[in-house]
């Protein structure tokens, strides 16, 4: 079959002209043009010019040539990085027009392609020092991806670590901020790839497609998500998240060892829980008992910082600190730890707000620690904390021309309407996220269901519990979200 | 032992140690020669002279030993080491006889005779003050006791010397075989007082003040002076009152103690007890506190009270403070401590109420109210503007709201963990030591752990 | 980036259109890219990356992306930061909102040498940061010195400590009130209603009805 450049070019614009196409006649076409375009021969593709060509249009086309010329570019030359695909080669350029206007839908079902393209662009950006050039293209990209699933994608992890090298977080949370739950199966479920949604003709196809795409996922990919993802909330301080992603990485399944990825997270775990609650939360019971001992016995100097920083013992705060110095900068946790001085602080001052109503500012420098040791200081201290809405407190000042200040911890800052609509807006917030997590349950529920092969495999590798304990979740939340918000809203009324 | 008494007690030491006997004497006296400075002298002495008049070498040299430290150039400071030497032979060859009696009765294999050798013999070991000897004759004898008066009898033996010992546990366990065991009624009437303070003293080491409270209230007055190697009937109400006023609140106090006809037996013996619980149930609680402490001197120096005194004194101290609290909303910082600290800073006159004493964050009342709300005890704040202690405010409905939002958040939070692992186990992508090929390996960038980021910790400076 | 009309016409053009400071951060980000693709050629141009930068940087600080606008300290081109003014009074004006130093802030606002490009940028910021200030004084300061009012607001503190009529007055426009004995100032909340959220108020409602005909 002698496919022309015209062929494949008609068909493309047919798809994208195709917006009376029914799903399935949508998906029958685009598989037929990915089978002419996987066939074709390298002269063909080697055709197509990628500047005169649309890449929103022609989506398919465009990204199979561009492939082609960077295999093209890359044996030429000999080398992986050669000149044209360098930030600000030509091909490079190219790479971003499609990246920045591909369409999605199509996309989706040339996984594999997909993923080498990715891949290439973190390899060059990361190589050539210049993560920050692929990280706002990228976070655009995977979102037009798959803009409404939470799969978990081999090249998240990838995208993370750019992010984090060239300090662009913001662009990570998009992406982090959808809740990924689903995990592409890498055994007998795989033809359940999210990839390759579409009628059943081509089951066989997308299956052998999805082995393609996902057979590189292992552990490390998971745990590195969750630990990058961790430490850009991190980095951004909200540590409500970072917690909980670090909770995620400790508690990780484990089949016979705990893995590097994880005892980081646990030591990282130990500060944010600190800078977060001011003590060590309880561990989530999920972590079995051994892991825990690992995890303890590797963690030393942190358990025994956190022991300082709970005891209120300053002294021994600044010697740990000092002692295990070396212990933070080869975990890289120096600046981490440093911040701790001021959660100290801010836990002292908590903590004298809840056993004082007013005391002057003089009276703080007395009790707090010593980097608060006189009046003025605790005082623009204080109001910093309060003016930026950390502490609940207000500040009176006695006389003009003298230093006394009075500072009061009220009951509540907040009037009732304004309390009422705070938790108005957290109980939206919970509603959201509840919802989420009752779609993740469903579509996990059905998989588990679906087939008995799945359900033998998780009984053989995690014994009855852990289905129990699926399906007890699923109960639960059906109760949680009609009893709970029943009784709130009856506390309204 | 660190307690020391330096202020004067208000008893006297000839008629208080008349009260008791047996080897409580001497125990009772070396605790107070140890820990009073005011009565060393002559506790110790007596001490020594009761020593010398018993066979128990050991507790002599203790005694005389204790008392060189106080007063070195006394005559009895010295040891006799005549006496020492003759009473060691006599114990020995006493305790040769009994072994060796009790040898024959066992080859002759009648009961009676062989439960006598062990009481004897544990009798000997108990007056030579080798504890442990006795107890184990005496639990011997269990086996050839034959009425239930004898397991009666032996069980009494170990107890006492269990309570020497300071063994409480043994004291409890055997309190309740006593306590199982079927006697007749008149019997038991005997009994129980005995086993009830024996249990209180017990309970009251273990730290359990509400229990030993209720065993003593609960002990019949029939005790009388027949426990004196142990206790005496003021003792009962000594531990049972302070007990019952560190556990107990008013309506229980006024109800248990006050109201409590045969306990009122003992409180009649020692009258400061019962009106310090009587102003404490009527919420005068620097009266109630004023008397306790006047008497502290002496409970410091009570062998079975002065290590809990302190534990006890703050106990009823902070409960004062909590009861006082129950109807206000606001207390005045001075009204309180003029209830609670008179004397301190600078607040002398404390009924004339004109001074006020300036209290501030130093006071060490203040002090102590910052720790009891640090710890909880007391659910209010002090407002250091207007020198007052506030009541927190319970607003339930918020509470309620918040406590359903945190629940929801960790249900949530919890929820997506374990689906997420679901989903791993699902997806075969537990952590493991890798089996994965070695080449798909070597293509990710080594290491994985964070540690390979580049990135510096100036991150979070 | 595929657009190469990053130049200082356009910038200028895009800081003086913009409607609003997330508007602006919005025009600004993507020639991020392309401003660090340029730091890396021989003959870059410093200027126009200078006020590129601190433009950008600006448009964080509008829209109360402190800690990204420090993690843009780190990605732009650092031998560019230590060597460029713009950049460096930029730094040290972080560290004074970083740091809560009010007085500092406003100095540096006020009187480093700008480059007229970005004056109008500075201004704007400095309005911005006065009326946070001062809203979050109000909520804090029940009452306050008029020298540490000043001085959070950026007013002369002396001569308002010495009862300077203007900047009091000013104050007092606001709700504020004076003490005359005393001589302190009793400042008014600024009722803050931006986080109404009218959604949550349809939902409830809906909520409601549905438990009422459940009751029914």
């Amino acid at each position: 079959m002698a496919e022309s450049i015209q062929q494949i070019l008609t068909l493309s614009s047919e798809l994208h002209n195709s917006r009376s196409l029914s799903k399935n006649d949508e998906d029958r076409h685009i598989y037929e043009l990915v089978a002419v375009l996987r066939r074709s021969s390298h002269s063909i593709l080697g055709e197509i010019s990628l500047t005169n060509l649309s890449a929103s249009e022609h989506t398919l086309p465009f990204l199979f040539a561009l492939l082609y010329q960077v295999d093209l570019v890359r044996n030429r030359t000999g080398s992986s990085l050669p000149n044209d695909i360098e930030p600000g080669g030509w091909l490079w350029l190219r790479a971003v027009q499609f990246l920045g206007s591909f369409n999605g839908s199509q996309v989706s079902h040339v996984g594999r392609e997909w993923c080498q393209l990715v891949q290439v662009f973190l390899f060059v950006a990361e190589n050539t020092s210049k993560p920050f050039l692929a990280v706002r293209v990228l976070s655009k990209a995977i979102l037009r991806m798959n803009r409404t699933q939470n799969t978990f994608d081999p090249l998240h992890p990838g995208f993370l670590r750019l992010c984090l090298l060239s300090k662009a977080y913001r662009y990570a949370i998009p992406i982090l901020d959808r809740q990924i739950s689903i995990l592409p199966s890498s055994s007998e479920s795989r033809d359940r790839s999210d990839y390759m949604p579409g009628s059943d003709d081509h089951a066989a196809d997308r299956k052998s497609e999805a082995t393609s795409t996902h057979g590189q996922l292992t552990h490390k990919d998971v745990a590195q998500y969750y630990l990058y993802g961790a430490m850009i909330y991190m980095a951004l301080k909200e540590w409500d998240k970072a917690e909980h992603w670090l909770i995620i990485v400790i508690s990780l399944p484990v089949a016979n060892s705990v893995s590097k990825i994880m005892v980081e997270a646990f030591k990282k775990w130990v500060v944010v829980s600190l800078l977060k609650h001011g003590k060590i939360a309880t561990p989530p019971r999920i972590i079995s008992s051994h892991v825990m001992k690992i995890y303890q016995t590797v963690a030393k100097p942190y358990l025994s910082l956190a022991d300082a920083f709970e005891k209120c013992d300053e002294q021994r705060l600044h010697n740990e600190v000092k002692l295990g110095r070396p212990v933070w900068r080869a975990d890289l946790n120096l600046g981490l730890v440093d911040q701790l001085f001021e959660a100290y602080n801010l836990s002292l001052v908590l903590k004298l707000g809840r056993a004082f109503s007013a005391l002057t500012t003089a009276n703080v420098a007395e009790k707090a620690s010593s980097s608060l040791n006189s009046a003025i200081r605790v005082e623009s201290y204080v109001a910093s904390l309060a003016m930026s809405g950390v502490l609940e407190a207000r500040l009176l000042h006695l006389r003009v021309g003298q230093n006394s200040t009075m500072l009061r911890f009220p009951a509540s800052m907040r009037s009732c309407a304004a309390r009422r609509n705070g938790l108005r807006v957290e109980l939206m917030d919970r509603g959201q996220a509840l919802e989420v997590l009752s779609r993740g349950i469903r579509e996990c529920n059905t998989d588990l269901g679906m087939g008995h092969e799945s359900i033998d495999l998780v009984m053989k590798r995690q014994g009855w519990s852990a289905i129990m304990k699926n399906g007890m979740t699923k109960v639960n939340a059906d109760d949680v979200v009609l009893g709970v918000e029943e009784d709130i809203m009856g506390d309204v009324s | 032992m660190s307690v020391h008494a330096q202020d004067p007690p208000k008893f006297e030491l000839e008629s208080y140690i008349a009260n008791y006997t047996g080897r409580t004497r001497y125990n009772r006296l070396y605790v107070i020669g140890t820990c009073s400075s005011y009565l060393a002298v002559e506790a110790l002495k007596a001490a020594v002279a009761e020593a010398k008049s018993g066979k128990d070498v050991i507790r002599y040299e203790r005694a005389v030993r204790a008392l060189a430290e106080v007063a070195p150039n006394d005559p009895e400071a010295t040891l006799d080491t005549h006496w020492v030497d003759h009473m060691q032979k006599v114990v020995k060859a006493e305790t040769d006889r009994l072994e060796h009696e009790l040898k024959g009765y066992k080859n002759n294999l009648i009961k009676e005779s062989i439960r006598m050798g062990n009481e004897d013999l544990g009798q000997h070991y108990h007056l030579i003050g080798d504890l442990t000897s006795a107890s184990k004759a005496y639990s011997r004898m269990r086996d050839y006791c034959t009425t239930p008066t004898h397991i009666v009898s032996m069980l009494f033996k170990i107890i006492n010397v269990a309570i020497e010992r300071g063994d409480w546990l043994s004291v409890q366990s055997n309190v309740h075989r006593l306590r199982h065991l079927q006697t007749k009624q008149d019997e038991q009437a005997k009994v129980q007082p005995k086993l009830s303070t024996a249990m209180g003293l017990s309970q009251l080491h273990s730290g359990s003040y509400l229990d030993a409270a209720n065993s003593f209230l609960n002990t019949d007055p029939g005790l009388g002076d027949s426990y004196t190697e142990v206790l005496t009937s003021n003792d009962v109400a000594v531990y049972g009152g302070i007990c019952a006023l560190a556990s107990m609140d008013r309506d229980e106090l006024q109800r248990r103690v006050l109201d409590n006809n045969s306990f009122r037996n003992f409180l009649e013996l020692e009258p400061h007890i019962r009106r310090a619980i009587a102003f404490f149930c009527n919420s005068k609680f620097r009266s109630c506190l004023e008397i306790l402490e006047a008497y502290k001197a002496d409970y410091l120096l009570d062998i079975h009270l002065q290590r809990h005194v302190h534990t006890l004194f703050t106990r009823i101290r902070t409960k004062s403070i909590q009861q006082y609290l129950i109807p206000f909303s606001r207390v005045t910082l001075d009204s309180m401590s003029k209830m609670f600290a008179p004397g301190t800073g600078t607040g002398t006159g404390t009924d004339s109420g004109q001074q006020s004493p300036p209290i501030d964050l130093t006071s060490p009342f203040v002090q102590e109210l910052i720790a009891l709300i640090q710890d909880g005890t007391l659910d209010a704040r002090i407002d250091l503007e207007h020198k007052v202690l506030i009541a927190n405010q319970v607003d339930l409905r918020t509470e309620v709201q918040e406590a359903v939002l945190d629940s929801l958040a960790d249900y949530v939070r919890e929820a997506h963990i374990r689906m997420l692992r679901t989903n791993i186990v699902r997806a075969g992508l537990e952590v493991r030591v890798d089996d994965k090929p070695r080449e798909m390996r070597s293509k990710r960038s080594d290491g994985h752990g964070s540690a390979t980021l580049s990135r510096g910790s100036g991150l979070f400076q | 980036m595929e657009a190469s009309d990053f130049s200082q016409a356009q910038l200028a053009a895009a800081i003086s259109s913009a409607a609003t400071p997330s508007k602006l951060y919005d025009t600004l980000s993507p020639y991020e890219e392309e401003a660090y693709l340029l730091s890396f050629q021989e003959d870059r141009p410093v200027e126009l990356l200078s006020h590129f930068y601190a433009a950008y940087f600006f448009s964080h600080l509008l829209t109360d992306q402190i800690y990204e606008a420090r993690f843009l300290t780190k990605r732009m081109p650092q031998d560019l930061l230590h060597t460029d003014n713009s950049l460096q009074n930029c730094v040290t004006l972080l560290r004074a909102i970083w740091q809560h130093k009010h007085e500092s802030v406003y100095k540096i606002l006020r009187e480093s040498p700008w480059p007229d490009l970005l004056k109008p940028i500075v201004q704007s910021y400095d309005t911005y940061f006065q009326d946070k200030t001062l809203r979050e004084v109000s909520r804090v300061y029940e009452a306050i010195r008029p020298a540490a009012a000043a001085s959070y607001l950026g007013l002369d503190p002396e001569s308002t400590a010495r009862g300077d009529t203007a900047a009091i007055e000013k104050l007092i426009a606001l709700g504020w009130t004076r003490d005359e004995q005393s001589g302190l100032l009793y400042p008014k909340p600024i009722a803050d209603d931006s986080q109404k959220d009218a959604r949550s108020y349809t939902d409830l409602s809906q909520i409601m009805a549905l438990i009422g005909s459940h009751r029914g």
